[in-house]
């Protein structure tokens, strides 16, 4: 399980606990989201997140 | 809070940088008003310095919250924030409204605002004359106004109707405070209000000049801005005014603001790590930058320019300069920059 961070507002998105409020299942993996999905915080693409960490 | 509950910070260093600005602007704020009340003129004039840069570092701290550089759990940022702008009086609006102003900046690449503040003066002359006047004098009316409209944003803005038990409240404890002490200690209030507009002046200051595309009204509709998304574009009209490309200790005095290209290019970066960002991205070449001299003769020969549209001035060669011609034309004094850009003011 990773963890990935929006490069411009520093939302994290944690595969292991998914975002349940946008339809996204805990343990959904990143390559698993669609392309044209954006960060719920701020607006911009996928694209602009980067892994930061394995999860524990 | 125990100790275990802590908030942690999120960088390594964080507790060094991040901590110390945060324990300075809380103590340049406490001991800022403390002198405000002492009966030496000289220590009032010390007092209202100090405050005034509390106020700026605390400014740039909301910022450093809203892109969660500062704690490793954005629930911390948010709290830490929210604080923030009580100290640094944009606490009338939201924070929430805050980021999402200047989310919307960095991702549309854009100024997406609420406010048509060109089109406000050129309906209400009277009220420009007035802007004018003041802004001869140094007093940063134009950006009072927008505080202004800050202070009342629940009844001026439809959107954010629904913010007025807040707004309201927020009015009677800061206004209550505020009247209070012009009452009974009329210098102390007229210090802090110096001392505001010394914060305002600093933030506006630096904003002037960092980016040299114009507003769009889109802040509250799904209207995509022509640019959204195009970073090269985005990099291509900002600019970076560094206080000193040289002496960068003194670039810490704005939390090296300054930085804004790299801040744009990679904004969850923590302030004391913009020069170097600056330096692997863009190099050291000095041309690069906008140096403070400009800044200081442009801040003072456009001040009226800058109010509305910036067009009027024959002598400012760079009212139609965009990107490398912009900064090129800020390098040598003759771009007008704007006002009213501060992302304390949510609309």
């Amino acid at each position: 399980m990773m963890r990935w961070e929006c490069q411009i507002c520093g939302f994290v998105y944690d595969e292991a606990e998914g975002l349940p409020d946008e339809g996204i299942a805990p343990g959904t993996r990143w390559k698993d989201i669609p392309d044209d999905w954006v960060c719920p915080d701020c607006g911009t693409a996928k694209s602009e997140f980067e892994m930061i960490e394995l999860a524990t | 809070m125990s100790l275990a509950n802590r908030p942690a910070f999120k960088n390594s260093d964080g507790t060094l940088y991040h901590g110390s600005a945060i324990a300075y602007a809380l103590l340049a704020y406490g001991i800022g008003i403390a002198g405000l009340f002492h009966e030496s003129w000289f220590i009032n004039a010390l007092a209202t310095l100090l405050l005034a840069h509390g106020m700026t570092i605390a400014a740039y701290m909301v910022h450093e919250c809203g892109h969660n550089i500062v704690f490793k759990q954005n629930a911390d940022n948010a709290r830490l924030g929210k604080f923030l702008i009580w100290i640094c009086g944009a606490a009338y609006g939201t924070y929430e409204d805050i980021r999402y102003k200047h989310f919307r900046h960095h991702v549309d690449v854009d100024d997406v605002v609420w406010f048509d503040y060109e089109r406000f003066f050129r309906e209400r002359p009277s009220v420009l004359r007035i802007i004018r006047a003041l802004e001869w004098c140094y007093i940063p009316a134009h950006d009072l106004l927008m505080h202004f409209i800050m202070v009342f944003t629940s009844f001026v803005i439809p959107e954010r109707r629904n913010q007025r038990v807040r707004n309201v409240s927020v009015i009677l404890i800061r206004g209550g405070i505020f009247f209070t002490m012009l009452w009974f200690f009329p210098k102390v209030a007229l210090l802090y209000a110096v001392a505001y507009m010394t914060m305002m002046t600093v933030l506006r200051f630096m904003d002037s000049l960092q980016h040299d595309y114009g507003y769009h009204l889109t802040l509250f509709s799904k209207e995509p801005s022509p640019h959204k998304g195009d970073f090269p574009f985005e990099q291509e009209h900002t600019f970076s005014n560094p206080h000193s490309f040289e002496r960068e200790w003194i670039n810490g005095l704005t939390l090296n603001f300054g930085f804004h290209n790299a801040h744009h290019a990679k904004p969850i970066t923590p302030w004391w790590r913009l020069p170097a960002l600056h330096r692997e991205l863009f190099g050291d070449d000095p041309a690069n930058v906008i140096p403070l001299w400009p800044q200081l003769r442009i801040f003072h020969k456009y001040r009226l320019t800058r109010i509305a549209g910036g067009s009027a001035d024959p002598d400012a060669a760079a009212t139609d300069a965009w990107g490398r011609g912009f900064l090129s034309a800020a390098r040598e004094g003759r771009a007008t920059g704007g006002n009213a850009a501060s992302f304390l003011t949510s609309f």
